[in-house]
C-alpha cells in the first residue's frame, strides 16, 4: 500500500512553521539573559545540534524502512512497543499544551485584555483540531502557503526595523563562560520539537528526506538567528526585560505612512499557530490510533484538543513558575531521550537481531 | 451528520469571532483619544494632564466634522492611578494608542524619570516611537497652554521636534530610545527640551518653544544645553543630515553653509594615560548665502577659506558640547562608553567600575573635513560694459 501522503517539502514547510512560530511567542529565559549576544552562537549551534540530533532518527528509519518510531518499536519489542505510543502521545500532548498555552498568554496579554486565554485556547483548538481531522495533506498544503507568508513577514520586519538599528545598543560578544553556553546549548533542544516529529511523519513523505532536512535545517536556524540579532540591535537591553521581543520588534517597524506592524504580524502568527496545533493533534492521534488498532482517530483529535482545552490555561497563568522551575531543561531532556535516545536504541536492537540473523543463517 | 457538524463547527467559530472581540465594550462615542501627555511630580504623588480629542464633541454640517479638543487634568497617587482619576472626572476612556507626545515636568526629571518610564513601557496601547520632552517648568502648564491655537495642538509639538530633527538642531527621542537608556548603565539621555513664552501675536497666550535639551546622568535631569552644545553633541553622533552652518570670514563676511549630508566615525583606543577618543567628521554643504556688501569673487582660496571656516566651526560646537556633557557634567551621551566596551573590551574591564571618572578625563580629538560642491553664484562683481 502507498501510504505517501505529502511531499517531503511540505514536511519540512510544517516543520518550518512550527519551529518559526515559537519565536513569535518565546520568553527570554534567565541564562539567555545573562549570556546577552552571546546567545546568539547558541543558536547557530543549533546548526550541529540539530544535525547531531537527527542521525540516530535517520538511523532508525534505514533499519525500519517506511516505519515511524511507534511501528519500528513494535516491530522491535512487539506489544510492549505500545508504551512507545503511549511515550509519544503524551509528549505530542504536552506539546500541544505549551504551544496552545503559550499562544492564549500572548493573546490575552498583548493583543486585548479583555478575553482570557481559556477562549482563545478554545478557538485555536476548535479550528485547529477540524483541521487535524481532515488529514495531513490538507494541513501540509496549508502549511507551504503559510510559510512563505510568515516567511515574508519575517523579512519585512528585518528590512523596516533596520534605520533603528544600533549596532552598539548590542552587548559585546565573547563575554559569557563556558558553563553558560553549554546550558544554553541543552536548552536550547527543547526549542526543537521537530526533531521528534521527523520520527512519525518521515515514512508518510515521498521523496529525499536527508537533503530536505539539511535545506529545513539551515533556512530555519537562519530565519531564527535574523529574528534575534534584528531584535537585540533594535532593542538593545530591552530585548532581555520585554515579555515578547518579537512582538515588541514588530512594533518598532515603520515603513512610511505603515507604522506599527505587529497586529499584522501577529494574525500571521496566529496561523502559524493553528497549523502547529493541527499537526501536534494529528501527530497525537497517529501516535494513539496504534493502541486502538487505527481506530477512533477523530476521538482521540477532539478528545485532546478538549484535553488541551482545559490544561492549557493552567500553563498560561504558571508559565513564568514553570520557567523557574526548570521547563526548559526538562523538556529538553525529554526531546533528547523521544528523538535520539530511543531511535538509537531501536536502530541497535535491529542491527544485533539483523547480525543475530545473519549468523543463524551463517551458521546453518 | 457531516455536514451537521460542520455547520455547527463553523457557527460555534464564527460566533467566537464576532462575539470575542476586543473593540465591542468601547464605542467611539465613549472614548477619548490621546493627542498628549504630560507627567508632573507633585508632593502627594503626580499630575497628569492630557490633549484628547472628544468625538463626542464633533458634529456632522456643511464644512464637514469639527472635532474638539479637549484638555483635561487630574492628580494621583501613581501616574497610572492619576489617569484612572482622569477617567473619574469626565467618563470616558482614554485611547492612548494615537497619543503623538509625552512630556516630562522638570521636578519630575530632576527626581527620576525611571518609575514614570514604566507606564509607558508597560501600557499595551502606548507605542514605543512616541515622542518624549521635558519641560522647564510644569509639564501639565505646557500641554494645556497651547490649547487655544491650533485644530490639533499635540500634531503642532510634534512638528517642533520634526522640524528640529529637519534641520539638524534636536534630536528626536522617542518613548524606546529612553527605554534603553534607562535599562544601559552606561549611556546617559539629551531629550529635547521645551518652554512656554508669552506669544507676540495673541494676548493671553503662550508659544512652546523648543531651543535646548535636557541633560540626563541615569535617569535624573542635571542640566540643560544651549543650541550650541546640542548642536555639538548631534555632530558628534552623526545625526546632522542637514541644517545651516553660519560663520563669519573676512573676506566675504557672513556666511552661511547648508549641509547636505554628514558623517561621524568615532575611533576609541584604551592607554595607559586614559582613553583617547578621535572623532573625524566629514561633510558635503553648498552655500546657502554671503552676506556682503562689497564685491568678491569665489576662487579656490576663498573656497578653502569657507571650508575652513565651516570646520571650525563645527569643531567648536564639538568641543562646547564635550566640555559641557563629558567633563561637567561626567555624562556620556556619545556612546563613548559602549564604543570602548565593544572595541577594546580588555581595556574597558579595566575602568569599568569608574568609568564616569575616567571619561571625564578623556582625551578628545576632533577633526572635521567639509567638502563644498555647489557654491551657486561665482562673484557679484558686474561686469557687463555699460551701454553707451
Amino acid at each position: 500500500m502507498n501510504r505517501y501522503k505529502i511531499s517531503i517539502s511540505q514536511l519540512f514547510f510544517m516543520l518550518f512553521v512550527s519551529r518559526l512560530v515559537l519565536s513569535l511567542t518565546y520568553l527570554v529565559g534567565s541564562n539567555e539573559r545573562v549570556m546577552g549576544s552571546d546567545y546568539l552562537f547558541v543558536v547557530v549551534f543549533q546548526l550541529v545540534t540539530n544535525l547531531l540530533l537527527a542521525i540516530p532518527a535517520f538511523l532508525m528509519m534505514k533499519q525500519y524502512p517506511g516505519q515511524n518510531v511507534i511501528e519500528a518499536s513494535q516491530t522491535a519489542w512487539g506489544k510492549g512497543g505500545m508504551a512507545m505510543a503511549v511515550v509519544y502521545g503524551l509528549f505530542f500532548l504536552l506539546e500541544c499544551i505549551h504551544s496552545v498555552g503559550d499562544f492564549g498568554f500572548f493573546a490575552s496579554t498583548t493583543m486585548t485584555s479583555n478575553l482570557s486565554s481559556f477562549w482563545f485556547s478554545v478557538l485555536v483548538l476548535v479550528a485547529a483540531a477540524y483541521a487535524a481531522t481532515l488529514g495531513l495533506e490538507a494541513l501540509a498544503r496549508t502549511s507551504v502557503i503559510l510559510a512563505v507568508i510568515i516567511f515574508l513577514s519575517v523579512l519585512y520586519v528585518i528590512l523596516s526595523v533596520t534605520p533603528a538599528v544600533d549596532p552598539l545598543s548590542m552587548r559585546p560578544f565573547f563575554e559569557a563562560k563556558a558553563s553558560q553556553f553549554a546550558k544554553g546549548i541543552f536548552q536550547s533542544i527543547s526549542q526543537n520539537p521537530e526533531l521528534v516529529f521527523l520520527l512519525m511523519l518521515v515514512p508518510f513523505a515521498k521523496g529525499k528526506a536527508k537533503k530536505g532536512f539539511v535545506v529545513w535545517n539551515i533556512i530555519t536556524v537562519g530565519s531564527i538567528l535574523s529574528i534575534d540579532t534584528i531584535g537585540r540591535l533594535a532593542l538593545g537591553n530591552v530585548y532581555y526585560t520585554t515579555t515578547f521581543p518579537f512582538y515588541t520588534t514588530a512594533t518598532v517597524t515603520a515603513t512610511g505612512m505603515a507604522q506599527r506592524s505587529d497586529a499584522l504580524t501577529a494574525a500571521i502568527w496566529a496561523g502559524g499557530a493553528f497549523v502547529k496545533v493541527a499537526l501536534m493533534l494529528c501527530l497525537l492521534a497517529l501516535a494513539l490510533e496504534r493502541i486502538f488498532h487505527g481506530k477512533y482517530r477523530k476521538t482521540i483529535i477532539w478528545g485532546g484538543a478538549a484535553l488541551v482545552a482545559v490544561i492549557s490555561p493552567w500553563f498560561s497563568r504558571n508559565l513564568q513558575d514553570l520557567i523557574d522551575m526548570g521547563m526548559y531543561p526538562i523538556e529538553s531532556g525529554i526531546v533528547l531521550i523521544l528523538c535520539a535516545v530511543i531511535p538509537l536504541w531501536l536502530w541497535a536492537v535491529g542491527r544485533h537481531r539483523a547480525k543475530g540473523g545473519q549468523e543463524v543463517c551463517e551458521n546453518s | 451528520m457531516r455536514k451537521l457538524v460542520k455547520v455547527s463547527i463553523a457557527g460555534a467559530l464564527m460566533a467566537i469571532v464576532l462575539l470575542c472581540t476586543s473593540c465591542g465594550s468601547s464605542p467611539i462615542a465613549k472614548t477619548l483619544f490621546v493627542q498628549a501627555v504630560g507627567v508632573d511630580q507633585k508632593d502627594e504623588g503626580f499630575a497628569v494632564a492630557v490633549q484628547a480629542f472628544d468625538p463626542s464633541q464633533g458634529g456632522g454640517g456643511e464644512e464637514g466634522a469639527n472635532v474638539s479638543t479637549t484638555f483635561i487634568e487630574a492628580q494621583g497617587e501613581t501616574v497610572l492611578s492619576s489617569f484612572n482619576n482622569m477617567t473619574r472626572q469626565v467618563g470616558r476612556r482614554p485611547f492612548y494608542a494615537q497619543n503623538r507626545v509625552v512630556i516630562l515636568g522638570e521636578d519630575l526629571s530632576k527626581s527620576g524619570i525611571l518609575s514614570v518610564m514604566d507606564v509607558f513601557s508597560r501600557s499595551k496601547d502606548s507605542r514605543p516611537m512616541i515622542d518624549i520632552f521635558v519641560s522647564h517648568g510644569e509639564a501639565v502648564e505646557a500641554v494645556g497652554s497651547t490649547m487655544e491655537d491650533s485644530v490639533n495642538p499635540a500634531e503642532k509639538m510634534q512638528l517642533l521636534v520634526e522640524g528640529g530633527q529637519s534641520n539638524g538642531a534636536m534630536p528626536r527621542v522617542q518613548v524606546l530610545d529612553v527605554q534603553k537608556a534607562l535599562l544601559d548603565p552606561y549611556t546617559d539621555l539629551l531629550l529635547p527640551a521645551v518652554r512656554m513664552e508669552k506669544s507676540q501675536e495673541k494676548e493671553d497666550s503662550q508659544d512652546m518653544i523648543m531651543d535646548s535639551t535636557a541633560l540626563f546622568q541615569a535617569d535624573k535631569l542635571v542640566d540643560y544645553l544651549d543650541m550650541e552644545e546640542t548642536r555639538g553633541v548631534l555632530w558628534i553622533n552623526g545625526q546632522v543630515k542637514d541644517g545651516l552652518v553660519s560663520f563669519s570670514t573676512e573676506d566675504l563676511g557672513n556666511v552661511t553653509l547648508a549641509v547636505e549630508e554628514s558623517s561621524s566615525k568615532i575611533d576609541v583606543q584604551g592607554t595607559k594615560d586614559g582613553p583617547v577618543f578621535s572623532i573625524a567628521v566629514t561633510a558635503k554643504a553648498n552655500i546657502q548665502e554671503i552676506n556682503l556688501n562689497s564685491t568678491f569673487y569665489l576662487g579656490d582660496d576663498q573656497i578653502d577659506k569657507l571650508e575652513n571656516g565651516f570646520a571650525e566651526k563645527v569643531a567648536g560646537q564639538m568641543e562646547l558640547a564635550i566640555n559641557k556633557v563629558l567633563r561637567e557634567k561626567q555624562c556620556d551621551v556619545f556612546q563613548f562608553a559602549r564604543l570602548l566596551m565593544h572595541k577594546d573590551t580588555d581595556y574597558w574591564q579595566t575602568i569599568q567600575d569608574n568609568w564616569r571618572e575616567e571619561l571625564q578625563d578623556a582625551q578628545v580629538n576632533i577633526s572635521v573635513q567639509c567638502e563644498i560642491e555647489r557654491m551657486g553664484k561665482l562673484s557679484n562683481i558686474q561686469e557687463e560694459e555699460p551701454y553707451n
